[in-house]
């Protein structure tokens, strides 16, 4: 997640605070339980609209 | 009247240091002091410059995500014990620190003391009623 609002560099707590949120919206809203990272602004790799083919190689698959 | 301290957001990665002192190089901004400490992805660096003002409109250009908040900081008696006293009377008034750094000021070798508290108007109304000198500028 890309950190925009420089008013949450007032203290590390704010910051933990934040992204704690982030997880926990998340969880609820999208039922996945997800580590969040909290990222400098444009730095994100843009979303392309192309379609990711994933092959799964695990063994027994 | 309280010190102007930079905050600004950065990752916990090589380099990640070197932009934003690049900047203040290039712009002519001189660097009094700087701290920062990292969680396992990013740290926040607070440091005092010679202009604030100008600093943080250079590190907002370049999208870096920073902000001005005050500070206070004081110059202590050089003796066992003066930090011991303003930790004793922020404490006895319920004035918590959030965090505190020092650095040494070249041109009258003295050792300023700068602290980030929750009600800084208070705390610098104690410390000159206490007779501890209370920094009003570092330009």
């Amino acid at each position: 997640v890309e950190l925009i609002d420089a008013n949450y560099l007032e203290s590390y707590g704010l910051l933990e605070s934040l992204n704690q949120r982030i997880r926990n919206n998340l969880k609820t809203v999208l039922g996945i339980d997800a580590k969040v990272n909290l990222v400098a602004p444009r730095t994100l790799q843009r979303y392309e609209g192309k379609a990711q083919r994933v092959i799964d190689l695990r063994e027994g698959k | 009247v309280a010190i102007r301290q930079l905050s600004a957001f950065v990752p916990n990665e090589a380099g990640a240091l070197a932009e934003i002192t690049e900047i203040f190089y290039r712009n002519g901004i001189d660097l009094r002091a700087i701290t920062v400490y990292d969680t396992s992805e990013y740290g926040i660096v607070r440091c005092i410059v010679d202009d604030a003002d100008r600093a943080i409109v250079l590190l907002q250009a370049e999208g870096v995500v920073s902000k001005i908040s005050e500070v206070a900081a004081i110059d202590p008696a050089d003796e066992p014990g003066s930090l011991a006293r303003v930790f004793k009377l922020f404490g006895d008034h319920k004035i918590n620190i959030d965090y505190i750094y020092s650095f040494v000021v070249r041109k009258n070798d003295s050792q300023y003391f700068v602290f980030k508290v929750d009600n800084i108007s208070k705390a610098e109304d104690l410390l000159r009623e206490n007779g501890i000198k209370v920094i009003e500028s570092l330009a």
